[in-house]
């Protein structure tokens, strides 16, 4: 092969190199930035006597508890519980906030009869329900879920509502033309047309939930990450809280990634 | 795939129950084989028409018949391609031929041999596997025409099929559904504005007019307006345009529209 030909082949590695590269500076800028407010905070901290007792919040002592916690299994422990809480809560909001929404998006009177209900219903904070919930549910864990519920469904049934209402109603009526069934409708039609929004729905639900989580492992529980938190605040082992706190960060951010890929990997856009 | 006979019987139509009447008193025959074009101003029931041969409607009066059977709604052997291809965009061009086949649950062998050959017969065999929202607007229409070919119908209804698409695409897909037509044996009803497609394309037009519709006048259309004699598809498409015009009275309404060499055309205004 020439040299002009291998030039010509290394030309696109070559830019491609270029643009991940410029793309990547400026996330690992604002991870060193975060990095550095991190470790800037601890110093402070460590330096005033009125603040030194809270100097485990440092990164230092903070990842060295991370990976001593990681190393335990008790980190894996207080996750897989939390986690096991919010997936539960998660596909309760989906199994009753999809049907709502394409309920919602389908048939206009039940829109308006609902708008003004939800809408109130949704600004309420989820956490405000804790006393109904103790008082409903037999076990904090129950309770938990619930709240969790209550904070996830609103997204899940106002994006698949948003979505069926975008549907492009040829769709609808080619695949009568073509004699589909009602539920073949559903199953071929709408629910691959929503798709998008539903998934951009339970990527908001997810970070939802995942927020609510920890105030209501405060309560009640005795696992968890939000339990471990308010665990490590009584016994102010400082470093074991930020430990905590990081793995928080770390699962949300992981979740939303994940998320993130199955948008794009189920997601369709037209002009694709 | 065998050519039917549609029997339109006193129809008339309504949106809503007792909203007016967009068609009424409506009858006529399309013989089997045959491309038949409905001719009107919009508003005038055309397409209307042609939602109820295909099912996707019902009459509030009279009732449509093909071959013998009363049309109560949609079916295999009368398939309605529309002025948008309308496909599905998280689909690729073959599963959207196919879908029709699923619906049906027909085995999956099956679908696979009448898909392929669905495709190749519209020229579309190597964009199988292609995304539909990465093809042309020409091949959209080309996907919609497998998509409705492929259920092997008896009638296919063609709403305004070509009203998007750029001039020589339009070209080349009214001979292709012609030909594919004649050589498949399946009778034509096609909705048009542009009276130089309804010249090259069919071989009788039935005009509606008023509202609430009816058929204000009917003609065979000639073989010279498909033919290479330009002078004699000029008068075969100035005779039309005579029918239209008198038959609506909407004279000098007509717009000449640009065309390619050898291929004359009039358009109504919408």
């Amino acid at each position: 092969m020439s040299g002009a030909a291998n030039s010509g082949m290394a030309a696109p590695q070559q830019r491609a190199a270029a643009w991940r590269f410029n793309n990547s500076l400026p996330i690992a800028a604002g991870l060193a930035a975060l990095m550095l407010l991190w470790w800037v905070g601890g110093v402070l901290l460590r330096t005033d006597p009125a603040t030194a007792a809270f100097a485990g919040f440092a990164p230092g002592p903070a990842l060295a508890k991370f990976f001593q916690l990681g190393a335990s299994g008790d980190l894996f422990a207080a996750s897989a519980v939390s986690l096991g809480r919010v997936m539960s809560g998660l596909l309760m909001a989906i199994v009753i906030g999809v049907p709502t929404g394409i309920a919602i998006g389908r048939i206009p009177v039940l829109k308006q009869a609902t708008l003004i209900p939800f809408q109130f219903l949704r600004m309420i904070s989820p956490l405000s329900w804790m006393p109904i919930a103790v008082l409903v549910f037999p076990g904090w864990n129950g309770a938990i879920i619930f709240l969790i519920i209550m904070a996830a469904v609103w997204p899940v049934i106002f994006a698949t509502a948003n979505g069926v209402a975008k549907i492009d109603p040829s769709w609808l009526k080619v695949a009568r033309n073509l004699r589909a069934s009602p539920v073949q409708r559903i199953t071929a039609v709408i629910v691959p047309a929503i798709a998008q929004d539903v998934l951009t729905g339970i990527r908001l639900a997810l970070g939802v939930a995942w927020i609510v989580l920890v105030p209501a492992e405060y309560l009640g529980v005795s696992s968890g990450l939000g339990y471990e938190i308010n665990d490590a605040r009584d016994s102010l082992d400082y470093a074991r809280l930020a430990a905590i706190v990081l793995t928080i960060g770390l699962i949300g951010f992981t979740l939303d990634a994940l998320c993130d890929l199955v948008i794009r990997r189920f997601g369709w856009k037209i002009g694709e | 795939m065998t050519a039917a006979t549609i029997l339109i019987d006193r129809v008339g139509f309504a949106y809503h129950a007792r909203g007016a009447r967009v068609l009424d008193d409506v009858s006529f025959t399309i013989a089997p084989g045959a491309v038949t074009a409905l001719v009107g101003r919009s508003g005038s029931g055309k397409s209307s028409l042609l939602h109820l041969v295909a099912g996707l409607a019902k009459p509030v009066a009279g009732q449509v018949v093909i071959d013998g059977i009363k049309v109560e709604g949609p079916s295999s052997r009368a398939v309605m391609m529309f002025q948008s291809p309308s496909l599905y965009p998280w689909l690729t061009v073959a599963r959207n031929v196919a879908l029709g086949l699923q619906f049906a649950k027909l085995p999956r062998e099956e679908i696979t041999r009448r898909v392929a050959a669905a495709l190749a017969l519209v020229g579309l065999q190597d964009n199988a596997g292609s995304k539909a929202t990465a093809i042309s607007g020409g091949q959209a229409q080309r996907v919609a025409l497998a998509r409705a070919l492929v259920m092997e119908p008896d009638v296919l209804l063609l709403d305004e099929p070509f009203a998007a698409l750029d001039m020589f695409t339009r070209l080349g897909l009214q001979k292709d559904i012609r030909e594919i037509g004649a050589r498949l044996g399946i009778t034509v009803v096609l909705v048009s504005h542009d009276i130089t497609e309804i010249a090259r394309m069919a071989d009788r037009a039935i005009f509606l007019a008023g509202s609430p519709g009816r058929i204000v006048a009917e003609t065979d259309i000639s073989d010279a307006a498909r033919g290479s004699d330009d002078e004699a598809a000029r008068d075969e498409i100035a005779r039309l345009t005579g029918i239209y015009e008198q038959s609506t009275g909407t004279a000098g309404t007509v717009p000449l529209q640009a065309e390619p060499a050898g291929q004359p055309a009039m358009a109504f205004a919408h």
